[in-house]
Formats: C-alpha cells, sequence, structure tokens
C-alpha cells in the first residue's frame, strides 16, 4: 500500500492550521505526508529532498512568498503538482498562483475529506476550479481577442468551452454543467482542462508571464 | 503665346494708346499770351555758328537771320555746348515805374538774359556747363530804369551737346502781371518734381518695408528696387546741378528708367504667381549690354540710343499690363481694377515725357513725368494697406481658429483629466480594496482558520466558539466576494454555494441551483453585493436550520433573485418572538432597504421563498 501512496509536501506557516492539514492528508489512505514546511527556505529544501507528487503550499510565507515554491516545482524535474493553500479561494490570490503553474487550490477550512479529494482529482488530471476563478478566465477570454498582439498566447475558446466556463461561474457543479449540457462528466472535466492548457495557465509560463505584461490579466 | 494673350496684348496697346492721345490732345496747349504783358515770340538769332564764338551780347543783330521760336539749337556733330543767342525787340507796354519782369516759361539749359545790354539773369555762361534748367521756368526781375520805351532783350541760351539749346515764347511786362503765371507753373514743375522726389523716396521706403515684413516671393523687393530706381530721375526732374557730367548723368537716369520698369515686369509676375518666362534668363545679359552701349556710345548718338532703349521699355510695360489683364482676367481679382488703371497712369505719363524728352521738335511746352511718382505712391498705399487688411484678415482667421483649437482642447483637457482623476480614484480605490483583502486574508482568516484547526486538533469542541469562529470566516468570505469588483451577483451567490455546501451537506441538505441569469436590477457595488449576499445567507441558514427542507433553491432571473426552500416555514405560524428567523428577518429587510431593493417572503405549504427585486414594481 504504501508504495503506492502519492507523496505531499504541506508548506504553511501558521501552526494548527498546518497540522489541521498534515492529518486530514494522512487519513487518506492514497497520500502521505513527506514533509512539513513553515518557511520558504525549508520548504525548498524540502521539495528538493523528498520530491513529492503534490506541493501544498500557502502564498504568504514569513522569508517570501508561495508563488516561488510554485515556480520551483513547474520547473522540477518530476512531476509535482503544486496547489495553493487558501483561506477564502480568493481570486486575486488564486489566480496568481494559477498563473505560476498552481494545478487549483484547497480551502484551509474545508471539510475532512475535501482537501484529500481536491488533492486526487488534481492527480487524475482534474483542474479545481472556482466560480470566481472561472469568472476570471472569462473575463481573460473576453480580452483576448481585443488585443490582437496576445492572440498567440490565447487561444480562443471554443463556444461551448465558454458555456462550461460561464456556467462554472455561475456556480454549477460539473455534474449539474454536464446535465443542463446533456454532456458526460468526463467531457465536461475535458473542456475545463481544455480551457486550463488555453488560457496557458500552468503549462505556459512565459506566455502567460506575457499576457500578463501586455495587461490581459 | 496664347491667342487670348494676344488678344490681351492687342487691348492694352490699344487702351494705352487711347489714353495717350487723350492725355495728348489736353495737354499740347501752346504757350499763350498773358494779358497785360508781351509775348515775344520773333526776333533774329545773332551767332549763326550755334556756339558761344559768335554769341556777343550787345552786338546788333538786325540783320541776323529771323528766330521764330520756340527754337532750338541742336548741332551734334559739334563737340561744344550749342549756344542759342536770340536778340528780340520789344517795346514797353504800360507804365515803365513800377517793377518789370522777362518770364521765361521754358528753356533749356542755363541762360544769361541781358536788356538793353544789362545781365539781368545769369543761369550760366556760354562755354561753361550750365544749369540743367530745362523743367522749370524762369522770372527775371527787371528794375524800371533799364527799360525803355524800345528794348533790347538778348537771351543766350546754352544747352547740352546731346540734348541742344532751346528757347520758348517768353514774356515781357510788369512783374506783378508776369509771378502768378511764373508762380503756377514752378508748381507744376519744380514743385512737382520735389514732390515726385519725395513720393518716390515715400515709395521706396513702402515696398522696402512690405518687402522685409512679407518677403514671400520677393515681388516687394523687385518693386522697392523699382522705387529706388525712380528717385534718380524723380532727382532729374527736381535738381538743377548734376551729380555727375551730363552725359553720365544721361546714362544714369534713362538706364535707371529702363531697369524701372524691368523691375516693375519681376514685381508683377510674382505678384501674379506667373511662372519664370523662358527669355527672362535674358535679363542680366540684357542690363550688361545696354549699359555698355549706354557708356559706349558717342554722345551725338546718345539720345537716339535711349530713345530706342525706351521703345523697348514701352514694351515691356505693355507686356506687363497684358500680363496683369490675362492673368486676372483668368482669376479674377480686385487689385486689376487697381493696379492695371494707375500702372496704365504711369505708363501714359511716362510716355508723353519720353517724347517729351527724345522728339525733336518738342511736341509739348511742359513735361509731366514728375507728376507719375504721386501714381507710384499710390500703387504703393494700396499694396501696403492691402498686405495690411490681408495680414488682419489672416490673422483674425488665424484668431478664430486658434481660439476653437484651444476650446476644442480646453474641453478634450478637462475630459482627460476628469478621467484621469477617475482613474486615478477607482486605481486607487481598487488597490486599497486590495490591500485590505490581502490583510484580511492573511490576518483574521488564517488565524480564524488556525483557531479552529487548534480546537480540532485538541477535541476542544465548544458549540458556541466553533460556530462563532466558523460564521466569523463566513462572513469575512462573504465581505472579500463582494470587494473582488467583478460586476456580477451570480459568481458571489456561486462562492455563497462553495462556502455554504458543507453545512447543507452536513445537515443532508442540496442545493436545487438555477442561477441561469444575470439579474439586471442590481448596481453592482461591493455594499449592495454584500448585502444580498448576507440576506441570501441568512435565508440559507434559516432553511437549513429552522424549515426541515431538502432541498434550497436558488434561482435568478434579470428581475429577481429568489432563495426558496421545500420546508415547513421557518417564518409564519409561531409568535413574533419565537419565530426563529424574526431577528434574521428585519435585518434582511434592512439590508434589502439598503440595497435599494424590494424583498418579499412567500410562505406556503410547498416551503418559504425569499424573493428579491426591484423595489418599485411590487412596491
Amino acid at each position: 500500500m504504501a508504495g503506492r501512496q502519492h507523496s505531499v509536501l504541506i508548506v504553511e506557516d501558521h501552526d494548527h492550521t498546518a497540522r489541521g492539514l498534515v492529518d486530514r492528508v494522512r487519513n487518506n489512505p492514497l497520500l502521505k505526508v513527506c514533509g512539513l514546511a513553515t518557511t520558504l527556505e525549508t520548504g525548498l529544501a524540502l521539495l528538493r529532498q523528498h520530491r513529492p507528487r503534490i506541493l501544498l503550499t500557502d502564498l504568504g510565507l514569513p522569508d517570501g512568498s508561495g508563488l516561488d515554491l510554485i515556480d520551483a516545482a513547474i520547473q522540477a524535474d518530476w512531476q509535482c503538482d503544486p496547489l495553493v493553500i487558501s483561506v477564502f479561494g480568493d481570486e486575486k490570490r488564486v489566480t496568481a498562483a494559477i498563473r505560476h503553474g498552481a494545478r487549483g487550490y484547497v480551502l484551509k477550512n474545508s471539510g475532512d475529506d475535501d482537501i484529500a479529494r481536491r488533492i486526487l482529482d488534481v492527480i487524475d488530471g482534474g483542474n479545481p476550479i472556482s466560480p470566481k476563478i472561472a469568472r476570471h478566465f472569462l473575463a481573460l477570454a473576453a480580452k483576448a481577442p481585443a488585443t490582437g498582439e496576445t492572440e498567440s498566447a490565447v487561444e480562443t475558446l471554443t463556444a461551448r468551452e465558454l458555456q462550461v466556463l460561464t456556467l462554472l461561474a455561475r456556480g454549477f457543479k460539473r455534474a449539474e454543467i454536464a446535465d443542463n449540457l446533456s454532456i458526460s462528466i468526463g467531457t465536461v472535466g475535458n473542456h475545463i482542462h481544455s480551457i486550463y492548457r488555453k488560457l496557458n495557465v500552468g503549462s505556459n509560463i512565459e506566455a502567460v508571464a506575457k499576457a500578463s505584461k501586455t495587461g490581459m490579466m | 503665346m496664347t491667342g487670348r494673350y494676344l488678344r490681351s496684348l492687342a487691348a492694352v496697346t490699344m487702351i494705352i494708346a487711347a489714353m495717350s492721345a487723350a492725355l495728348i490732345m489736353v495737354s499740347r496747349r501752346p504757350i499763350t499770351p498773358i494779358e497785360g504783358a508781351v509775348l515775344v515770340t520773333q526776333g533774329r538769332l545773332c551767332n549763326p555758328s550755334g556756339t558761344a564764338r559768335d554769341a556777343i551780347p550787345g552786338t546788333d543783330c538786325s540783320s541776323g537771320r529771323p528766330l521764330v521760336l520756340p527754337a532750338e539749337m541742336l548741332q551734334e556733330d559739334v563737340p561744344d555746348n550749342p549756344v542759342l543767342h536770340g536778340q528780340f525787340r520789344v517795346a514797353t507796354i504800360g507804365p515803365t515805374d513800377e517793377m518789370q519782369a522777362i518770364y521765361l516759361p521754358k528753356i533749356a539749359q542755363g541762360a544769361q538774359v541781358f536788356i538793353n545790354g544789362t545781365l539781368v539773369e545769369d543761369m550760366g555762361a556760354p562755354g561753361t556747363s550750365p544749369l540743367l534748367h530745362w523743367g522749370s521756368p524762369v522770372l527775371v526781375r527787371v528794375p524800371p530804369d533799364l527799360m525803355k520805351k524800345e528794348n533790347v532783350i538778348d537771351v543766350v541760351v546754352t544747352g547740352f551737346r546731346q540734348d541742344g539749346a532751346r528757347l520758348s515764347p517768353f514774356f515781357l511786362g510788369p512783374f506783378q502781371v508776369l509771378q502768378p503765371r511764373y508762380d503756377l507753373r514752378w508748381w507744376f514743375t519744380a514743385g512737382g518734381g520735389i514732390a515726385g522726389l519725395a513720393f518716390a523716396v515715400a515709395s521706396t521706403l513702402f515696398f522696402a518695408g512690405l518687402a522685409l515684413v512679407r518677403p514671400g516671393n520677393g515681388e516687394f523687393a523687385w518693386m522697392a528696387l523699382a522705387a529706388a530706381l525712380s528717385i534718380i530721375f524723380a532727382s532729374h526732374y527736381t535738381f538743377m546741378k548734376m551729380p555727375l557730367p551730363f552725359r553720365w548723368w544721361a546714362v544714369l537716369w534713362n538706364l535707371a528708367v529702363h531697369v524701372y520698369v524691368i523691375a516693375i515686369y519681376k514685381f508683377v509676375n510674382l505678384y501674379l504667381n506667373v511662372g519664370r518666362q523662358r527669355y527672362e534668363h535674358l535679363l542680366w545679359p540684357w542690363l550688361a549690354l545696354i549699359t555698355v552701349i549706354a557708356v559706349m556710345v558717342p554722345v551725338e548718338y546718345q539720345r537716339h540710343f535711349f530713345f530706342f532703349l525706351h521703345v523697348g521699355s514701352v514694351g515691356i510695360a505693355l507686356i506687363i499690363l497684358a500680363n496683369l489683364l490675362y492673368h486676372r482676367l483668368n482669376s479674377p481679382g480686385v487689385d486689376l481694377y487697381i493696379l492695371f488703371p494707375l500702372l496704365s497712369l504711369i505708363l501714359t505719363i511716362d510716355l508723353r515725357d519720353m517724347l517729351f524728352h527724345l522728339w525733336r521738335p518738342q511736341p509739348f511746352n511742359m513735361q509731366i513725368g514728375q507728376l507719375s511718382f504721386i501714381v507710384l505712391l499710390g500703387i504703393a498705399t494700396y499694396l501696403a494697406v492691402s498686405e495690411l487688411l490681408g495680414s488682419l484678415t489672416r490673422l483674425e482667421n488665424l484668431t478664430h481658429t486658434l481660439e476653437d483649437r484651444i476650446a476644442a482642447s480646453t474641453q478634450e483637457l478637462r475630459e482627460t483629466h476628469a478621467e484621469a482623476v477617475r482613474a486615478e480614484r477607482d486605481a486607487a480605490l481598487a488597490a486599497e480594496r486590495q490591500r485590505i483583502m490581502l490583510d484580511l486574508h492573511d490576518g483574521v482568516g488564517g488565524d480564524l482558520v488556525n483557531t479552529l484547526a487548534y480546537m480540532r486538533a485538541n477535541a476542544f469542541d465548544d458549540p458556541v466558539i466553533k460556530s462563532a469562529l466558523e460564521t466569523s470566516l463566513l462572513d469575512l468570505a462573504l465581505v472579500m466576494d463582494s470587494l473582488e469588483g467583478m460586476d456580477t451577483i451570480t459568481t458571489p451567490l456561486a462562492m455563497l454555494r462553495e462556502r455554504m455546501e458543507p453545512l447543507l451537506h452536513a445537515s443532508n441538505l442540496d442545493f436545487a441551483w438555477n442561477v441561469q441569469e444575470e439579474p439586471e436590477f442590481v448596481e453592482m457595488t461591493p455594499a449592495n453585493i454584500l448585502n444580498i449576499l448576507r440576506i441570501a445567507q441568512e435565508a440559507i441558514t434559516n432553511a437549513v436550520k429552522h424549515s426541515r427542507a431538502r432541498t434550497i433553491k436558488v434561482t435568478t432571473t434579470r428581475d429577481t433573485i429568489v432563495i426558496g426552500d421545500d420546508g415547513i416555514g421557518w417564518d409564519t405560524g409561531k409568535p413574533k418572538e419565537q419565530q426563529a428567523g424574526g431577528r434574521g428577518l428585519a435585518s434582511m429587510r434592512k439590508r434589502a432597504a439598503e440595497a435599494g431593493l424590494a424583498l418579499e417572503i412567500e410562505a406556503d405549504a410547498t416551503g418559504t421563498r425569499i424573493i428579491l427585486h426591484r423595489g418599485d414594481i411590487h412596491g
């Protein structure tokens, strides 16, 4: 069993929150916590040492930004999916992290099995997306055609992808969207994955940075 | 040259011919008798040689050749200055006790006048260079004691070799009778010359000023040159003493006239924007050629050379007028009606004077060229005034344009400024909002989560504290959602679903999510969004806690937001103080009012519905 467990590195500076996260990850038999860091420096050291499959990181660390950890995870020579630990899933913070390549976010205070579920979802290739992040993507997609220069950076979304994004932004769950559009849940997941890819989120940091500089984000 | 141009040239030639004929007709008056004075027209020639040699005053010439005035002694083949010595026997009329006078209206050039052997006027003895006296009359006072019943008057006129010595009919009579006639003629001739010189100088200044102020194509510089040259021949009309020997002075002023005409030609063409003509590159060689000829030509042929030169000048003048007429008929301008008559007048006057100077015998008894300078000044004045008016008009237009532009720019600037201020304020607001949100997130939010984690880790399970912390956390989340500034209510509602779903699941409730349309009746300010979120949160909480519902349905349309449940109702049917949602209901109404919305509650057997809509539809 231990050999099939996915390793998770947690970087969080609030003691109790960190311990709570560790507990909730450990409770899932498919996951193990390979390390816990409370600073950026330790986090980077542990990242290199343990080569985790998943990185859970807070953004506001005492000695720096969790974004640096996300960058390191994305550039790692093994597969490491970073997720942001957020109190509220607030759009500005989380989208900044997603721009750096984070695959999504977990809420600090979510239910016992929620965090593990999200981690496993990401390992399966899913992309956790909140209504706010969907709204943010919609705004991006609306701006993209207007700024000709960035057309290469962000591909145009299909009508169906825009429908999916709109419904996500209005609070519908994947199953509801599948129902609503008479498609399978898997297809909805594929659309979301495609949206992430097209908006160059997580896959092309340079391009997104460029888009960000050109005022798209 | 087009036929049209040739017709212009022909028309101009005919106009000038007509004007000249008219002028000649009215001005070809002989010297007429004066009442109370003797007009002397006949005498004897004392010096048949035409030189100073046999012109000896006092000798009796009664056996000499009859001399009829006007008379001229012109011997271009004799190197000496010609002398015309006439002797006239004239009886005194009227009383002889008052001052008498000899009035010579026209004489060329200098003369000595003797009466009964006494020299009464000396304007240059024969053999000397005489005063230049062709333009002005001479009035010689004769004291009564010199007078006899029969008087012998000797007039010894000295001229220049290339011009001749001339004597016109003259008068003997009382000074009082002759003086007014002399004065009148003086004003026209010598006085006119002085005025003409002044006008020429003034014109030069005008045109030089124009050339400086409006350099343009250089047209005014040419006109200034023309006016400056006119000063030279105006001096010839005015002064009796020449700055140079007669020959060289003649070369100078005659060439000046020719170049004057050429300069006016240049002016008119530039003024009309007529392109440079092919033959114009001959201008400087031509000037050099005529200068050399003028200098080289033998004295005896000087007059003939100048005659042909001025025939050329007249030709150029006709071309000037033809250009003016031709181009101004093609593109009419008021200047045609000013410049054309004035230039034609100058040409007519000068043409007449050309005949006066060069034709023999002289066809007129008075030159009038000195009067042409006032016409030149008229042209200068007209051009200066029209340029001034043009400048003023342009200035006025420019001022209007500038004023309009300034007004437009000011307006634009004002709008840009207002927009910049607005953008700056919005940016400052957004930055401040962002800062507050980060503070809330990292500070209060992190602490609340940490405390909850602590309670969980230590099995410290006080439900009141836990609920209070969770409520605070949720409220903070709502505040942050409302502050995102996304211009939407559906996404904050969706976030509310995210946040409250664990609570619903814990109580075995589900959302029936029907957020299909963006409500259009809400003004999307953070305060309004927060109020709606809190109303929704309150309604959902009440439904979870008190309604025993299975499903909470959230519906949005363009006109309404509805939060309903399928429970037994949490609002009605109990005394007010026992109503679970009583306090919450009051706060919901208050929040709805703050957001400018109406809140209605529908409760029946199927459940309870909180309906938000625009106040003015349902009251």
